[in-house]
């Protein structure tokens, strides 16, 4: 089992960390949870006009203040650190279960983490990854499924993929294995009744045709459900889309055009990219990664190499390729065969016109449908419909719907039934396995497969819930 | 009771002379604790009140295993069996299960012998009305002896429980009630009371036996006999010669005569009619309850089984019932070969008290009282087989635990015995308990005839075993492991490819078998095997099996082995499971009831679900690491209880 779920320190301490993500947004909040949060409230917190007793879901605004006697050199001691809105949120209302302070303050980055650093001067303990989130679930505040989905929903990159999580915790997937268990459940019955009650019924056995078969169709829904990997992965990590073409095709400009911001220094110059850059695009809902690769050819420089290498992987990983053609060069010195580049078999590549807006009559790839200008934002909507068409936006958001998306615990556990499944089916059609014997590593798969509908218990899954939040959760 | 000299204090006294009471003194007599059986009456020590036989599928695996850690049970159904049998013939050697039909009263009489010829142990014929138990501020409550019907009163600083269904027993035919722990034999009626008092909690169970007919009414000719075995091997490893001589058991079927016969007297079922509350086993249905059941089949089987050599009586194996003497008769008289056939006795119903298993820690140790064991029907299980494996295992923790010793504990992956009893810990009784092969996960694995190979060890350590038999043991294992690794050197003609290939590898197909391979090679192989012909054939037996099995076992081992990390996290007896309010409120009251050994028990508790075991793995390692005084684990953030 991985570390980050053994547990550390008694559940007697407080801990402290940053609700929000570091550098976004105006409001920073900072998190106190455990049976000090009051004290510590007490000892950080200045209430204007000055208060008695904390009242659970009742904000309150004031400063927060070093401690008595803890100011570190260099500051006032008592001086204002930050002025925050306190909510003390008590036991058990609160996320946790536990006691709760949350200091919302507006003086951004460095004025929270000093925030912080007040409360754990005051005896709270920085909190570590998912521990929240754990505290919650050992307080049952959060069943296991729930706190899994919070771990999904926390790593969500957008509006499909948190659906996606809030379906799953309603059971999706589960009903899928569910499904998929049945059959093998009932052929485990009769096998067992023909075990156990030979004498009674001697005519039960089960025909090897009939478990080969039984074993082959749920094979081939193991298959189904594997078939979601990617289509999961697309609606988890975004869909993968990389910019390939000559040096100075204008892939960075086109770039930046569809983030509609300067993300990557654009010159001249071949070559200049010298690594990838990438950046995620949101499109009705779904997330698009693109990656900007140093410019492919043959020569490159050697400072250029490192980057071409990275481009290589991403192309490999990639989902759609976009090869641009410079519209306004003559003829097309040499062709860009992503092939060679390593692209997967199931990458959908798109030829893209760009410069249309310096386009010579006489270019090559008049062919080309997707013309697009960074300059002045021709044909980038062409471009997004057919970046959404091509990561087939609408099985995306069927498969998100239905809430059956694998991740790598769900991909990995299936991959092995599915192995389980093709030997066992070799040993049964091959006369070795007897009844006793499919039984046996029957029993053993349901088993496994449990682990995915919930039905049975395994710390493996306990470790990498929690160790896939970030601190604060 | 006694006479005056007889002395009232012993080690460890056990109660009941039934298989469980039986193993359970052996037992702790021979390991050299001194022993008093207590039984109502010694005539009965041993007695088989329902079917003549022992063995059959998981059951056969047990007695196997029973005899490998130096209980009685094998040996005595070597000597006194009169037809052997393997069930399961042509399926694989993991559900392959030898079944004997006893002579009963041979059977009793030599297990009886057994008992009078023990050094170390006596018999006392008594009812045992309650339980002397001692209480300490310091180390709780602890039994120090029973109480007896003549007011008198016996001293033991362990007592095993083995009353099978004597507890408030109620027979029923009909209508007809009576007290009677079995046909002929009074119930015990003050221990129950005794028992719930002590804070025990009790439940009604139920199970049945058919009628018996009277041999030289039945017409034989019309039947279909059945034959043993040819060459039958015996069940103890210890059996070192083995030439029974086999009777027939004959077959017939219930016709639709039969069933009307039912059908019509159901209102006079006291299953039927409400009179029993006890729940029966839905493995070994009474033929009212089949009838009803399975209202489409047009016949039941029915075996007709000897109850021994000079018996007269005839055991009816498919007719248990509990239905109105007049019933049984027109009923008996409906089945073909049987329609002149006189009933020696009626079928009955049989209710008692049986103690909800997970009372007991895996040792049968009472959880509430300390020295207190149970064993056989009274914890719920049904089946000879069942009984004499608890005994065992009471009689040896018994001696184990005066000695000083750590207590032999089995684990699912080791024995039938430790499925058993596991599952004795962990689950709520619904109906009478008895073993399928299905049980056991490691099915493959817990065989028939790799039980010396599996148990050695622990037979050596317990030293149940005389000196010559635990050699007897090594040295089939030994000659196991020899014959196998030769057979991965040697080599065989491969007929498909023309060239040679390793003697296991062919072995391990599915047309491959080890005794064509020894006969066809060189008599190199052979060398290995023992001179007995009895062990050379379960030698190979074990070999062939663990060949043909290997990657099999493997592959399930894995697929297991990711939960295998639960059995070792231990959970402590005092965990503070109603305060724990992360663990689901039925996941509370269930845990705090049964208080399981580890995390793997409390995962086969019914309504602990995946999400309690999770909250538990956490909760357990921190009480580990806090070690005790560390307070109360998961309840700081309970104060919405």
């Amino acid at each position: 089992m991985r570390d980050a779920f053994s547990y550390r320190g008694s559940d007697a301490d407080t801990i402290a960390a940053l609700a929000t993500p570091p550098g976004e947004g105006g409001i920073a909040i900072v998190r106190v949870s455990g049976p000090a949060a009051l004290d510590i409230l007490r000892a950080v917190f200045r209430a204007k006009p000055p208060h008695a007793a904390p009242v659970s879901h009742r904000a309150r605004l004031g400063l927060v203040v070093w401690p008595t006697g803890s100011a570190p050199a260099g500051f006032e001691p008592g001086a204002p650190l930050d002025e925050v809105l306190a909510l003390p949120l008590l036991s058990p209302h609160s996320y946790t279960g536990e006691d709760t302070i949350e200091l919302q303050g507006h003086g951004g980055e460095r004025a929270a983490g000093l925030v912080l650093a007040a409360c754990v001067a005051a005896g709270a303990r920085p909190a570590g990854p998912g521990e929240f989130t754990r505290r919650a679930f050992l307080n049952g505040r959060l069943s296991l499924d729930q706190a899994e989905a919070v771990a999904d929903l926390v790593h969500a990159e957008d509006e499909l993929a948190a659906r996606v999580a809030l379906a799953q915790l309603r059971g999706g997937l589960r009903r899928e294995i569910q499904a998929l268990e049945a059959p093998l459940r009932a052929l485990l019955a009769r096998l067992e009744g023909s075990l156990e009650f030979a004498q009674d019924e001697p005519e039960a056995s089960v025909a090897r045709e009939e478990i080969v078969d039984t074993l082959k169709a749920a094979r081939a829904e193991v298959d189904r459900l594997l078939a979601l990997a990617p289509v999961s992965r697309r609606v988890r990590e975004g869909v993968q889309v990389v910019l390939a073409g000559p040096p100075n095709a204008g892939k960075s400009s086109l770039f930046n055009a569809l983030l509609g911001q300067e993300r990557v220094l654009v010159d001249a110059q071949p070559g200049t990219t010298r690594d990838v850059v990438s950046a995620p695009l949101r499109l009705e809902g779904l997330t698009f990664m693109l990656h900007d690769t140093a410019g492919l050819r043959e020569r490159a420089r050697r400072v250029e190499t490192l980057g071409i290498d990275r481009a290589r992987e991403v192309i490999a990983d990639a989902d759609v390729i976009l090869v641009l053609r410079d519209l306004s060069k003559a003829g097309q010195a040499d062709e860009l065969d992503v092939a060679a580049l390593g692209a997967g078999a199931e990458a959908v590549v798109l030829e893209v016109g760009t410069k249309v807006d310096v386009a010579r009559a006489q270019a090559a790839g008049t062919g080309i449908r997707i013309r697009t200008s960074a300059k002045t934002g021709a044909g980038l909507e062409i471009l997004r419909e057919a970046l959404l068409e091509a990561a087939d936006a609408g099985k995306l958001r069927d498969t998100a719907a239905a809430g059956i998306l694998l991740n790598q615990r769900h991909q990995c556990t299936l991959m092995d039934c599915r192995q389980e499944l093709a030997s066992l089916i070799e040993a049964v059609t091959a006369g070795g396995a007897d009844e006793e014997v499919v039984a046996s590593l029957l029993a053993a798969l349901l088993q496994r497969m449990g682990e995915i509908s919930g039905r049975v218990f395994s710390e493996q899954l306990l470790g990498e819930i929690f160790s896939r939040f970030c601190v604060g959760k | 009771m006694a006479d005056a000299c007889f002395q009232t204090t012993h080690d460890v006294i056990v109660v009941g002379g039934g298989h469980a009471g039986i193993e359970a003194a052996l037992a702790a007599a021979r390991l050299g604790v001194s022993t008093l059986l207590v039984t109502q009456d010694r005539a009965e020590v041993g007695r088989m009140p329902c079917n003549p036989s022992i063995g059959g599928l998981g059951k056969a695996q047990l007695v196997r295993e029973i005899d490998a850690l130096g209980g009685e049970m094998a040996r005595a159904i070597d000597e006194t069996g009169i037809q052997f049998r393997i069930l399961n013939r042509r399926k694989g050697p993991a559900v392959r299960s030898p079944r004997a039909q006893a002579d009963k009263l041979a059977y009793q009489a030599r297990m009886l012998a057994a008992v009078e010829a023990q050094p170390g142990l006596s018999v006392l014929e008594a009812e045992v009305i309650g339980l002397r138990v001692e209480f300490s501020r310091k180390e709780g409550r602890r039994v120090s002896g029973v109480r007896l019907a003549d007011g008198g009163s016996l001293q033991g600083s362990r007592v095993v429980l083995a009353t099978g269904t004597f507890l408030r027993g109620l027979l029923h035919t009909g209508q007809q009630q009576r007290a009677g722990g079995r046909e002929g034999a009074p119930s015990a009626e003050g221990l129950s009371e005794d028992l719930r008092t002590l804070g025990f909690e009790l439940r009604r169970l139920k199970t049945g036996t058919p009628m018996r007919l009277l041999r030289r009414t039945i017409d034989w000719q019309a039947l279909a006999a059945q034959a043993g075995d040819p060459d039958p091997l015996p069940f103890s490893l210890r059996t070192l010669s083995f030439a029974p001589e086999q009777v027939l058991c004959h077959i017939t079927w219930t016709s639709e005569a039969t069933h009307r016969v039912i059908r019509d007297n159901l209102d006079r079922s006291p299953l039927y009619a409400g009179v029993i509350e006890g729940q029966g086993p839905r493995y070994c249905p009474s033929i009212e309850d089949k009838v009803v059941r399975f209202e489409h089949k047009e016949r039941h089987q029915v075996f007709l089984e000897p109850e021994g050599r000079q018996s007269e009586e005839i055991y009816v194996n498919g007719l248990s019932t509990s239905l109105p003497a007049d019933v049984q008769v027109a009923m008996v008289r409906s089945i073909v070969g049987l329609e002149e056939a006189q009933l020696v006795r009626f079928g009955y119903a049989v209710e008692y008290d049986a103690l909800p298993s997970w009372q007991v820690r895996t040792t049968l140790e009472s959880k509430k009282i300390d020295g207190l064991y149970f064993a056989g029907q009274i914890l719920g299980t049904s089946g000879y087989e069942e009984a004499a494996a608890q005994g065992l295992m009471a009689g040896i923790n018994a001696a184990l635990s005066l000695k000083h010793q750590s207590p032999l504990i089995l684990g699912r992956h080791e024995a039938y015995l430790g499925v058993l009893i596991d599952d004795l810990a962990t689950k709520e009784i619904s109906e009478p308990y008895r073993m399928f092969t299905s049980r056991a996960e490691h099915r493959l694995w817990l065989r028939w005839d790799n039980a010396a190979a599996r148990l050695l060890g622990h037979a050596e350590r317990i030293g149940l075993l005389r000196p010559a038999e635990l050699e007897l043991l090594r040295e089939e294992v030994e000659a196991a492991r020899r014959l196998r690794e030769r057979l991965e050197r040697a080599s065989v003609n491969d007929a498909s490819t023309g060239g040679r290939m390793a003697a296991a590898e062919w072995v391990r197909r599915p047309e491959g078998e080890l005794a064509r391979v020894l006969a066809e090679t060189n008599r190199e192989l052979s060398k290995s095997l023992p001179d007995n012909e009895l062990k050379r054939r379960s030698v190979i037996e074990t070999v062939e099996a663990d060949i043909k099995y290997e990657g099999y076992v493997a592959r399930q081992e894995r697929l297991v082995r990711r939960q295998a990390h639960l059995e070792h996290l231990e959970l402590p007896l005092d965990f503070p499971y109603r305060d724990t309010t992360a663990l689901s409120w039925e996941a509370r009251e269930k845990l705090e009831r049964m208080r399981p050994a580890t995390l793997g028990q409390a995962g086969r508790i019914d309504g602990v679900r995946q999400s309690d075991l999770a909250v538990l793995s956490v909760l357990a390692r921190r009480v580990g690491a806090a070690g005790a005084g560390g307070g109360t684990p998961g309840a700081q953030g309970g104060q919405d209880r």
